[in-house]
């Protein structure tokens, strides 16, 4: 270790008069306000901690709950998947005074999905402060889909990019399902085997008499979506996982357009 | 405390709880009578099933149809069948479950079609989805695939002489004898159409193949929009 040796007259002065402004009750306050800021970050830090842990060792499925019926912002490169479905179904969620209520929601499911880059924003409240935690998971390759996950659930309000869908005609893998189907009640489609459900009903929670899309393959992106919830309830493989706190207003940056197919 | 107002207590509280068993009883009575009920509105909802027969959806449709607009698009190889009664996913003042008579339209494909706008609403305010395509390569169907929808065609514009003369129908579905079916036959020859607007309660495209066809969706620069009270 390098050692700094004696303070600098110049900066001994400057110490000194920092130390006499911050004494001063009549001087405006300059400088990183360290107490404040530790309340902010504290929390935050511990709670990113605490989730990225609780991921990184899969003891929780992974789960982003946005609050304040404030959307968070999801951004990949490509959300790629098989036995798709997409339901409108209603959703309870937090207002900013603590109290719930409801609003529909498009709720979007794979049974087997591959991501191309992954970027969520999800904005938070930790007491009067407001903070968006930032979680990215990429190899920056916009030619791999290096993120696999089992029964991924996204409840959104709203999407924008490049929408694909498609059958699977002779897959080896048991799934079989050569249709698209676009109008279809909510109600009746469901998602792998045995079907996702937790939403009420034999499905993913969709309206009796709803609309709704069924497909056997779905892909999407580069595409930017305001979500209310992430869920990916089966396995995930999230290589490079990233988690960060950042100023309010913070977004996902704008993701890359993918090259080649997934695999 | 006597032994008298110790029994005038007991009494009153057996009073007490006599009433509140009876009413239990009213309350448990009522609940019984009204769970059959609710049971047969359930029952009702279960018997909402596809219809059979030729050029029948093999799934229950939406109640609520989706109006579908476009610039322009071109169809190829579209074929019409008028006056299909299908069942939809909703039920009427009686109780019944509904069902609705259409066209059914079968086609290779759609392609080009620029500046879609498909929108849906439940028309009681619960949600209004909307699907925008600002791009002018969105494509419905592909060659392996073959497409159906079950719905109007409420207005087509078809350009003759290389767009030099353009002759529009809306006239209101169905119509089985205007313009439109005119339209349909020229969709054979895989033309060109404008100001395409239509009433449909449901798409379904299957590969007719077993090699996997390119995506038969495909909806760049689309935003997907849910609103709700």
């Amino acid at each position: 270790m390098t050692s700094r040796g004696p303070l600098s007259s110049r900066l001994r002065t400057r110490l000194a008069t920092l130390v006499e402004l911050s004494e001063d009750p009549t001087t405006p306050r300059r400088g990183t306000r360290w107490g404040t800021a530790a309340l902010v970050f504290t929390p935050a830090l511990l709670l990113t901690a605490g989730f990225g842990a609780a991921v990184a060792s899969g003891a929780i499925a992974t789960q982003i709950n946005v609050q304040s019926g404030t959307d968070g912002v999801l951004a990949t490169t490509s959300l790629y998947g098989t036995d798709f479905g997409l339901v409108l179904a209603p959703e309870q969620y937090t207002k900013a005074d603590g109290t719930t209520a409801t609003r529909n929601v498009l709720r979007m499911a794979f049974a087997h999905g591959q991501i191309n880059g992954l970027c969520v924003a999800q904005p938070q409240s930790i007491g009067p402060f407001s903070v968006v935690l930032i979680l990215t998971a990429t190899d920056k390759d916009a030619s791999t889909w290096e993120i696999k996950a089992d029964n991924i659930v996204i409840d959104l309000t709203q999407a924008k990019g490049q929408l694909n869908l498609n059958g699977v005609v002779n897959t080896s893998g048991g799934f079989t399902n050569p249709e698209v189907l676009i109008g279809a009640d909510s109600s009746a489609i469901t998602v792998g085997t045995p079907p996702l459900t937790g939403w009420g009903g034999t499905g993913l929670g969709g309206q009796f008499g709803w609309w709704g899309i069924k497909a056997g393959v779905a892909k999407f992106g580069p595409i930017t979506a305001n979500v209310e919830e992430l869920n990916i309830l089966g396995g995930l493989q999230l290589p490079n996982l990233s988690l960060t706190v950042a100023p309010k207003g913070t977004t996902c940056p704008a993701p890359a357009v993918p090259s080649g197919r997934p695999g | 405390m006597k032994k008298a107002d110790v029994l005038k207590k007991h009494n009153a509280f057996r009073k007490h709880s006599l009433r509140l068993r009876t009413l239990v009883v009213a309350v448990s009575l009522t609940v019984i009578s009204v769970v059959p009920s609710a049971g047969t509105t359930h029952a009702v909802a279960a018997t909402c099933t596809p219809a059979t027969g030729s050029h029948q959806p093999d799934f229950l449709p939406s109640a609520h149809p989706m109006t579908i607009t476009a610039d322009s698009l071109t169809a190829d190889s579209l074929g019409t069948d008028q006056n299909v009664t299908i069942n939809l996913a909703g039920y009427d003042s009686a109780g019944a479950c509904l069902s609705k008579t259409m066209n059914h339209y079968t086609f290779v494909s759609l392609t080009g079609v620029t500046n879609l706008h498909l929108s849906t609403t439940d028309g009681a305010g619960a949600y209004t989805l909307s699907l925008a395509s600002a791009s002018s390569s969105m494509q419905l169907g592909a060659q392996g695939v073959t497409t159906d929808f079950w719905g109007n065609i409420t207005q087509v514009c078809v350009p003759w002489l290389h767009l030099i003369i353009i002759t529009c129908s809306s006239n209101p579905p169905p119509n089985d004898a205007g313009l439109v079916d005119a339209a349909s036959s020229f969709f054979n020859v895989s033309s060109t159409v404008k100001d395409f607007q239509a009433t449909v309660y449901a798409i379904r495209s299957y590969a007719t193949g077993t090699t996997p066809p390119p995506d038969p969706v495909q909806i760049p620069a689309a935003t997907l929009t849910v609103t709700s009270p």
